[in-house]
């Protein structure tokens, strides 16, 4: 990667910064590897995966393991695992490249199977696990011989995960945990050979443990009938005095959140990947319906309606990308800083990969809500023939609604974007009040970049959208202090308007660094100021509805002159219907999402 | 023995072709390229040659006519198995040149045999490889649908109207081959994409060749006419429209 990329070192800086002022990693500055991986991903899922969706579905355990087995061959199981264990160790970027490729099979079943063998079913061992656990399992997780699995959920704890009432004691001679309780959910559960799961040691040390499946005690239980993905197994564990070996604990007693919680900050990046890819393929699918389907004389994609929502989708599916290099660009430079040999090696990666916890539930949130949004509009484009399963967007509407409820359900990840900004702020991690400080002198100047600059209203907006949400921040934390996390409506708010700064910010800073490098292009700069006009508004909307909440709808006379003061600043002065008609053209001329 | 495999560096054949200049040029724009799928189903051959123990293979080089914006597909060749690459720097303007081109640098190899695909998905000419062995003056198969290479000894089948003919042949030769060749390409793997970096791949100098052909100008077939839904119980009406509007019966 380009040193010169993003020297951040922590999460959450992105507000303070100035728009493009550091350059940012996007899909953009792929190596030629990391190239040539993306392609011959899209050529495994293409051949491999999207021929057989129909079989897939039908939950045949044997097909799966088969194209995971393939897929080990190839080396697409290893990219995490260290060299010394047959690995091929690679930086996280490439990992999440191939979950954005696979999309092209077209199988969330198949996704969501192979998610968990190469993520939390295999991570916990490859982060935590002491050498002859790394050994033992590694290579056989890498081959696909063994399947993994990770089960956390039990039927009283989702959301609150670390409140889990299996429990482990260790038997008089020391040689076993005894293991009782029941987990829920656990995909590949049913087919697995190795589970990493988690109990309370004693009661109260919650901790992880490496479960074979032929532990005397652990019963599996039988295939859920869900919604979507369902060609994945989905299954309830049972223990009932289940004797795990001693040797089996996973990292330390008591250490279980640990390993809990670095799994989930990598899965949201991965699912934010898969998401994507699956954002594209749907504007793929919609965009060859809409423009075969006629009515009234005309194909449906030049109805002015349809061209909006083509635009939308591919505007939104742009910011997602945008957001989602950006981070891992950041998290893969701060880990190839890491000495790599060092005992601690992993332990400092999960701390980098936390540092950027808040960008990576913001992947999470928009990935999950854009690709159901692709789908939603997807399936209205398609009308009736949509709502039939003989085409393929209504698999993908029902495999897609389970994004917005695991690696942490959205209410769960806003509460961690809101919840990061209040520790960072009050620990000075990044000087977020500093900053606070100088919103009177922001209002009383004029906008900061000359207007002879590329995009310059667009960096304007997005300036004193950072300024707003940091007064609004302000008050907040004026009003409720630490009680914030109680007021969830606020909370949330507070993490769409974040959120909306982290992709506007990236979504014009991609786009200008494209335009410096190529040239000007009339659809990406259109893309930015869509983007940013429609922050622009959302960001007014929210602070209002966060203000009155905070002033109980008495919105102070001084307050109302501060809004005031925003709104002329974020007055979108764009054309956006206009410039949706260009983007929604410009993709069909194009016959596929187009970035 | 070693063997070479020609690759043509083509249009995927998904891409909707389209044209400037008066219909007279290729636009390349927006177009991903690939190992033209015969040429690809060779190369996977030669590998499998190359890991048989009972075979004398032991390298397999690919040489391709092409600006450097053929090294992709280069690299992919490299990563799937092949040991090293040769590129002959210059556009692939028409069977003539490219076959000239090749033969100029073959000549001074040594080689069991060459294989190139019978035709090559972009401008399905097939005249390379019977030019290529006139050039070298050695002789050649066509529709070669299978090679086996038993020690030094090599033969090859074709498929022929009714059957297969096998014939035993003397290295060197030129196999132009066709599908069958192999069952499918092979998918690189990781690790070959990352040793595909380190694995040789020489550039040349194109040796000067005259230009034979004029491209005046292409033209893309007429758009399909919308398709008549006809109820399955309706047969008259499916023999009238046969008879009289599509005039087929
Ligand atoms: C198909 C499938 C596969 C799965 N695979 C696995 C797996 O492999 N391993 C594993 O361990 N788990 C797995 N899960 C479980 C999944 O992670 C949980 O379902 C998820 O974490 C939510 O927990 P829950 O279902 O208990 O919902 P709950 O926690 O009961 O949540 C219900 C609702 O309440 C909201 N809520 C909860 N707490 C709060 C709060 N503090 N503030 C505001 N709102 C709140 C939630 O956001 C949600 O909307 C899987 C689930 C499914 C459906």
């Amino acid at each position: 990667m380009n040193e010169s990329v993003t020297s951040n070192k922590t999460g959450g800086l992105f507000l303070l910064n100035v728009v493009g002022e550091e350059p940012i990693f996007t899909r953009e500055q792929f190596s030629e590897e990391h190239q040539e991986i993306e392609q011959m991903v899209a050529e495994f899922s293409t051949e491999k995966i999207a021929t057989i969706i129909d079989d897939i579905e039908k939950q045949d355990k044997e097909l799966s393991c088969r194209l995971l087995r393939e897929m080990g061959e190839l080396g697409l199981l290893s990219i995490a695992i260290p060299e010394k264990y047959d690995g091929l160790n690679m930086d996280k970027t490439t990992s999440i490249i191939v979950a954005e490729s696979m999309a092209h099979g077209h199988s969330g079943s198949f996704t969501t199977t192979w998610s968990v063998q190469t993520g939390i079913g295999m991570l916990p061992i490859v982060w935590f696990g002491n050498d002859k656990q790394k050994e033992k399992y590694l290579p056989k997780l890498a081959s696909a011989e063994w399947i993994g699995a990770y089960a956390l959920t039990e039927p009283e704890s989702g959301s609150d995960a670390i409140s889990a009432k299996t429990t482990a004691i260790l038997s008089k001679d020391g040689k076993y945990y005894i293991l009782n309780g029941e987990k829920q959910f656990i995909t590949n559960g049913g087919w697995a050979d190795v589970y990493t799961l988690f109990a309370q040691v004693d009661g109260s040390k919650f901790t992880a443990f490496i479960i074979d499946r032929d532990t005397p005690g652990f019963e599996i239980g039988p295939e859920e009938h869900k919604l979507g993905v369902k060609g994945s197994s989905t299954v309830s564990l049972k223990l009932n005095d289940a004797k795990v070996p001693a040797e089996n604990v996973l990292g330390e007693i008591g250490g279980g959140a640990t390993i809990a919680f670095n799994a989930l900050n990598i899965g949201r990046l991965k699912l934010g990947a898969s998401v994507l890819g699956g954002s594209k393929e749907v504007i793929n699918v919609t965009i060859q319906y809409a423009l075969e389907r006629r009515q009234f004389g005309q194909s449906i994609a030049y109805f002015d309606a349809i061209k909006k929502k083509i635009a939308d989708m591919t505007v939104r599916t742009y910011a997602l990308d945008s957001i989602i290099y950006r981070t891992m660009g950041m998290i893969d430079q701060v880990i190839a800083r890491l000495d790599h040999d060092a005992p601690d090696f992993y332990l400092k990666m999960g701390e980098a990969m936390e540092h950027f916890a808040i960008e990576s539930s913001m992947v999470k949130v928009f990935g999950s809500e854009t690709l159901g949004f692709c789908t939603d509009t997807g399936i209205q484009i398609h009308g009736g023939y949509g709502y039939i399963e003989d085409y393929p967007i209504a698999r993908i509407y029902r495999d897609t609604r389970i994004d917005r409820i695991w690696e942490g359900t959205n209410e769960i990840n806003r509460q961690i974007i809101t919840g990061y900004f209040m520790k960072k702020t009050l620990l000075d991690e990044i000087p977020l009040r500093e900053r606070i400080k100088n919103i009177d002198s922001f209002l009383s100047s004029e906008n900061s970049i000359s207007s002879s600059q590329l995009f310059s209203k667009q960096h304007n907006m997005i300036e004193a959208g950072k300024y707003l949400t940091l007064f609004v921040f302000d008050e907040a934390l004026k009003e409720f202090g630490q009680d914030l996390k109680h007021n969830q409506q606020l909370g949330e708010l507070l993490a769409d308007m974040f959120l909306d700064l982290y992709l506007s910010d990236s979504t014009v800073t991609r786009v200008k660094q494209v335009i410096q490098s190529n040239g000007q292009h009339s659809i990406l700069s259109a893309i930015a100021q869509v983007f940013t006009a429609e922050m622009a508004l959302r960001l007014l909307n929210q602070s209002l509805t966060g203000l009155n909440d905070i002033y109980h709808g008495n919105l102070p006379e001084s307050i109302i002159n501060i809004l005031r003061n925003f709104q002329v600043r974020l007055l979108p002065r764009s054309d956006v219907a206009a410039l949706k008609r260009q983007i929604a053209e410009y993709v069909y001329l194009q016959h596929k999402y187009p970035f | 023995m070693r063997i070479f495999v020609c690759l043509g560096n083509v249009p995927d054949t998904t891409t909707k072709a389209k044209f400037t200049e008066n219909n007279s040029v290729f636009d390349t724009t927006g177009v991903q390229w690939i190992i033209n799928p015969w040429d690809e189903l060779a190369l996977t051959r030669a590998i499998e040659l190359k890991e048989d123990a009972n075979s004398s293979v032991e390298k397999v080089t690919v040489i391709t006519v092409g600006t450097k914006s053929a090294e992709p597909t280069i690299r992919k060749a490299l990563a799937i198995g092949a040991d090293d690459a040769i590129r002959i720097d210059a556009e692939p303007n028409d069977a003539y040149a490219v076959a000239a081109q090749l033969a100029d640098v073959l000549k001074d190899e040594d080689f069991g045999f060459v294989m190139c695909g019978i035709e090559s998905c972009d401008y399905n000419g097939s005249a390379v490889g019977g030019m290529l062995s006139e050039f070298l003056d050695l002789p050649s198969v066509s529709a070669v649908a299978g090679v086996e290479v038993e020690g030094e000894k090599v033969s090859v089948s074709r498929t022929i109207d009714g059957g297969k003919e096998i014939i035993n042949i003397d290295t060197p030769f030129i196999a132009i081959v066709h599908k069958g060749i192999s069952i499918e390409p092979r998918i690189p793997a990781m690790r070959g994409i990352m040793m595909a970096r380190k694995k040789p791949l020489n550039v040349v100098e194109a040796s000067e060749t005259e230009l034979l052909t004029d491209h005046k100008s292409f033209e893309l077939p007429q758009p399909k006419p919308p398709c008549k839904m006809i109820d399955p119980e309706n047969v008259k009406e499916l023999f009238d429209l046969l008879q009289n509007e599509a005039k087929i019966m």
